[in-house]
């Protein structure tokens, strides 16, 4: 292995410099240094999409890139490039660059950038680190570090709202931060620190044969500290109330960082520490495809009853998080591809869907459903980019949100469990009864002349596109994305056949 | 695959395509200009079907196209089933395209995009060699006939578009859930597709699912009830095509996906037979009780596509006559496209033309239409209910003869074709056009389309040419019609004699409304909704959360203060630290 290559070693701390570095940094830059500050952020984040990118065949040929050293006697600090954490950071660098350019498009001349940018950064360099962890406890440390570098993020505006949305964040993101600490320190204490591995940690094959019951409850600690992040009921409040946040927060909130590091480590629970036939053979699969489907459903009938567009698309991301959940809980490689395509599907549609939202409500001053009659004239591109990623979330093809709802349907019925595809087609009959409405008002409403607001800062009068540019590009970037990689997923190296060599390692085959 | 097959596949799909794209994104420096623009699209908007033609055309000289990479997978391929109605649906869609321009329609180049659209889905569930493909066809064309449906913008409109995507998206998921079993049965491939799901563990499951599926599509009673409202809603050339070139879309399924000719299944065989016929009759008093002449022709439709159905039933309930049944559905397909297509679009052209000096030829094409969908001139329904008559035996049905029940479904067509003519012949007639395009188009399309594509059709899915089934005369295709025609007489007689306000001579679809059963369908789903937003989940949310939120606070003690402690980033720098610190000798004690 490369343990012993002494240059490449450093490849994962590298990784986590592109976006810890610039965040630190910025945190010293003065406000008014706006280009300084442009050019930093634009370079981390470019680096890092080069540097992942440039790793992906590597990492898909066998090579592995690790780093360690001794935290603590007898539990080391792993970071560690291999497929599965790669992917995740691709799908984290390349959005993450995308919403740098939003987020300086949306904010603008307004305060206290230099602290958003950084704790922005901090928000992604944690995420990275929960990519690259190598064993529980390294990733316990990047995931409590996530929470505490997005709180500032989403009381940034500091009204009575974001503190309250805050507070609620903070509040579940702890409780379950302790829960999974007591759930890694109660498995670090019976098993010893182990690293993640494909098949899962064989140590804990022998705990689970022969202490089945401490098996079981360590599972459902640290599933229900990484439940809150991954917003399964009923863990999930602090989602739709954390959605005060700053639109490129909650679309960094809802399709990459905070929600993904949940699902992300949920995968890691279940394939990489108990491994799948482990965690079949202690029947805690059936448990969480159970609270998965019921997520699934509970959260589209509550997303069908917001009228707030980003309060809808909170309830929706719950919803359509919990695909991958339930995805890994099927043992079978068509559903646990599909689980592991729709960490990056989701993030595609999500994303620009809050994009669109963010553009909404900046150029028009419209965040309920109900005032978005007609808009489709006024801002036909975003609008646009809007119908593609909820036309995709329905599983619509040829969006991406086809090919894993595809997969997870194929996955269903080839490990024989039809009530799963029953839950899949009744939820996306739901996707299209809380998404279709609002197409329809976009494209086919009758603008209500009281509701508009024209006079908004950032509407420029005569020019010569819908929105900034920034801002507008981005989304129209992740709305192609939705269909080029839903078209394109039999291409090598596409999310789908990523997934599909994740899966396979996972499988063992 | 040369590279003159993939030129011709590659324009088939991208000449459409450009279109719909050059039309939204057209652009002048005023909005003259831009109006001027547009108008020249949509003028030539048609000639991107053409290739299409020639696809159809070549048929399997086109080859087969091969794209692993393209979704998961993607095979197109022109077989016997799918050449003549890729024929039929270019010229049907082409001929809508120009009489949209032609006629005054709001927003013309929306419509024409929406149209394109359908069209690429349409075509390519007639082509697709591969499960997938046909799901995502299918899908671009359901999605691509709301905004067709939705178009006026009227109440009407907007409701009919409303239910059909109800039904539609049902339709989806059923199709997707059949489909996902089709596919892990082994039949990935659409060949190998009927064979997979007679083979499969949950046949009758995928059966049921793929029926109950595309009869969303074709109109099946209790399926139907999108037909009523959305034809009359949509603008006449739109539904044109939903009528003659969409329905067939849900008979492809039932024919790609059914295994037919691989396994007897007399139960869903006959439950779809009574279920189609039962349709097919009913059409005639909710079609004739009408007073919008599109009513009537989209009765018509539900009524011949319940016969399409029957064909169906009877391929799926006798393996041995599935060959015949499936070319006869093909031909009868084919023919019905043609003409009902041209029926719906003669609603426009008799609104423009009726007065002026084309009167007499259009009236003269439209009588050619209106025999053509009653089954009759050129024997095809006839070849089809002689196909039916050998399948099924009396005692299937308990003792019943229900074939002898199928010729009296040209009755009811002819009854319904009559019945809009005579809505149309005595409605408002606009002033007199020139001789535009649209009318020539819609000639050639009713006399040209009508018997060449027929011919044509015939030659490619040669039903006749397979056994015992030459033998059909003359008399036994026109006795219906007769009979038709004289019942719509003593009608009118009657009518003539009695006054206006009687509500069955007089019809205003007042006895039953367009739509019938969807009706009620909407008033229980009212009071369903209101219940439903009576019983509110709220307060279980309020007390999940308010329990979480009590929790948090008594572990936490004075949040409030170390809260806005944390809002200042340098102290949220320190709490950062002070949890690691934390963590790190927790670990260190334990380890």
């Amino acid at each position: 292995m490369s343990q012993t290559n002494t240059l490449t070693q450093y490849v994962p701390l590298l990784i986590l410099a592109t976006s810890l570095v610039p965040g630190l940094v910025i945190f010293f830059i003065p406000e008014h240094r706006e280009r300084l500050r442009t050019v930093l952020n634009l370079t981390g984040a470019g680096a890092k999409v080069l540097l992942v990118s440039a790793l992906i065949t590597a990492a898909v040929d066998g090579e592995r890139f690790e780093w360690r050293s001794t935290f603590v006697p007898g539990i080391d600090f792993v970071l560690r490039v291999e497929p599965f954490s790669l992917y995740f950071l691709a799908l984290s660098a390349a959005l993450w660059l995308l919403t740098t350019i939003y987020a300086i498009g949306y904010f603008g001349d307004s305060p206290e950038r230099s602290r958003f940018f950084g704790f922005f950064g901090l928000c992604v360099a944690a995420t990275s680190g929960v990519a690259l962890a190598g064993n529980p406890v390294t990733f316990l440390i990047f995931y409590e570090l996530l929470t505490l570098a997005t709180y500032p993020l989403v009381i940034h505006n500091r009204t009575k709202e974001a503190l309250a949305g805050g507070r609620t964040y903070l509040i579940y993101t702890l409780i379950g931060g302790v829960s999974l600490l007591l759930g890694i320190v109660w498995l670090t204490a019976e098993i010893g620190s182990v690293d993640f591995s494909d098949r899962g940690s064989p140590e804990i094959g022998v705990l689970a044969a022969e202490k089945p019951a401490v098996a079981v409850t360590i599972f459902f600690l640290i599933l229900a500290g990484l439940g809150v992040k991954a917003a399964l009921v009923p863990l999930h409040g602090w989602l739709p109330r954390a959605m005060v946040a700053p639109a490129p927060v909650s679309s960094l909130l809802h399709a990459v960082a905070v929600v993904k590091a949940g699902v992300f480590g949920i995968v890691l629970l279940v394939d990489y520490i108990y491994g799948i036939e482990v965690a079949a053979d202690l029947g805690v699969l059936t448990p969480l495809a159970v609270i998965a489907s019921f997520t699934i459903i509970y959260a589209s009938v509550q997303a069908l009853r917001q009228d707030g567009l980003k309060a809808r698309l909170a309830f929706s991301t719950v919803s359509q998080v919990a695909y991958v959940t339930l995805g890994v809980s099927i043992t079978s490689v068509l559903a646990t591809t599909g689980a592991i395509a729709h960490i990056v599907n989701q993030g595609l549609m999500k994303i620009t869907m809050f994009f669109c939202a963010g553009l909404l409500a900046e150029v028009l001053g419209l965040t309920k459903i109900s005032q978005l009659s007609g808009v489709g004239r006024r801002m036909p591109l975003t609008c646009a980019a809007f119908s593609v990623a909820a036309v995709g979330m329905i599983g619509i093809p040829p969006m991406v949100g086809f090919v894993s709802k595809w997969y997870l349907a194929a996955g269903a019925v080839d490990a024989g469990q039809y009530w799963v595809l029953v839950v899949l087609l009744v939820s996306s009959l739901l996707n299209a009864a809380y998404f279709f409405p609002i197409i329809y008002r976009m494209w086919w409403g009758t603008p209500d002349e009281s509701a508009a607001t024209n006079s908004h800062t950032k509407s420029p009068d005569g020019a010569r596109f819908e929105a900034p540019l920034p801002m507008l590009l981005p989304a129209l970037a992740t709305a192609i994305s939705c269909v080029v990689v839903g078209l394109l997923a039999g291409v090598e190296l596409s999310p789908l056949n990523l997934a599909r060599t994740i899966t396979e390692g996972i499988y063992g085959l | 695959m040369t590279i003159w097959q993939a030129l011709l596949w590659i324009t088939a799909v991208g000449a459409p395509s450009a279109t719909i794209a050059a039309l939204m994104l057209a652009r002048g420096s005023d909005s003259r200009t831009t109006a001027l623009r547009r108008r020249r699209l949509d003028r030539w908007a048609a000639l991107s079907l053409v290739p299409a033609v020639v696809l159809a055309a070549a048929g399997p000289a086109a080859g087969t196209v091969r794209l692993p990479w393209l979704l998961l997978g993607t095979e197109l391929e022109v077989d016997i089933i799918g050449r003549p109605l890729l024929l039929v649906a270019a010229l049907l869609y082409a001929t809508a395209v120009i009489t949209v321009h032609s006629t005054s329609i709001d927003r013309p180049h929306i419509l024409i995009a929406f149209l394109l659209a359908c069209f690429i889905g349409n075509a390519g569930v007639f082509v697709a060699g591969d499960v997938m493909t046909f799901y995502l066809a299918f899908s671009v064309m359901s999605i691509a006939a709301y905004g067709v449906i939705v178009h006026s913008g009227s109440g009407p409109a907007r409701r009919a578009a409303r239910i059909y995507f109800a039904l539609t998206i049902l339709g989806e998921m059923l199709i997707l859930a059949a489909l996902v079993m089709i596919a892990d049965a082994g039949g990935l491939l659409i060949a190998d597709a009927p064979a997979a799901v007679a083979d499969a563990e949950h046949r009758g499951v995928i059966v049921a699912l793929v029926l109950i599926g595309f009869a969303i599509k074709a109109g099946i009673v209790p399926m139907h009830v999108w037909l009523p409202l959305a034809h009359p809603a949509a603008p006449p050339p739109a539904s044109a095509v939903l009528s003659g070139a969409m329905v067939k879309a849900g008979l492809v399924g039932w024919l790609r996906f059914l295994p037919l000719g691989e396994v007897a299944m007399p139960g869903w065989g006959v439950a779809l037979i009574v279920l189609a016929l039962f349709g097919a009759f009913a059409a005639l008093p909710a079609g004739v009780l009408q007073s919008d002449p599109k009513v009537p022709l989209a009765y018509s439709t539900i009524g011949q596509m319940g016969f399409l159905a029957v064909l169906v039933g009877i391929a799926l309930e006798s393996p041995e006559l599935a060959a015949a049944c499936t070319l006869a559905a093909v031909v009868y397909a084919v023919h019905h496209a043609m003409a009902k297509g041209g029926l719906f679009l003669s609603v426009s052209i008799w609104k423009t033309h009726g007065r002026g000096r084309a009167r007499w030829p259009v009236v003269g094409a439209m009588t050619l239409l209106g025999l053509a969908v009653a089954g009759a001139p050129l024997g095809s329904g006839a070849v089809a209910k002689y196909a039916a008559k050998e399948a099924i035996t009396p005692a299937a049905l308990g003792g019943f003869d229900l074939i002898s029940l199928l010729p009296w479904v040209g009755t009811v067509s002819t009854l319904l074709v009559l019945r809009a003519g005579y809505l149309l012949f005595t409605g408002p007639v606009g002033p007199a056009h020139h001789l535009d395009s649209a009318l020539w188009a819609w000639f050639f399309l009713a006399v040209g389309g009508a018997v060449a594509t027929w011919v044509l059709a015939e030659q490619w899915a040669p039903v006749l040419s397979v056994p015992e089934l030459d033998a059909v005369t003359v008399w036994e295709a026109l006795w219906p019609i007769l009979i038709g025609v004289a019942v719509a007489a003593i009608a009118w007689a009657l009518s003539r004699r009695r006054a206006e306000p009687d509500p069955l001579l007089h019809p205003r679809g007042t006895v039953i409304p367009p739509g019938d059963i969807v009706v009620l369908a909407e008033r229980s789903a009212q009071a369903v909704h209101a219940r439903a937003v009576a019983i509110s989940t709220e307060p279980l949310q309020r007390r999940l959360a308010g329990g979480v939120r009590r929790a948090g606070e008594s572990a936490g003690a004075r949040t409030d203060t170390v809260e806005r402690g944390l809002s200042s980033w340098s102290i949220s720098g320190i709490a950062v630290m002070a949890t690691l610190a934390i963590a790190i000798v927790t670990m260190a004690v334990l380890t």
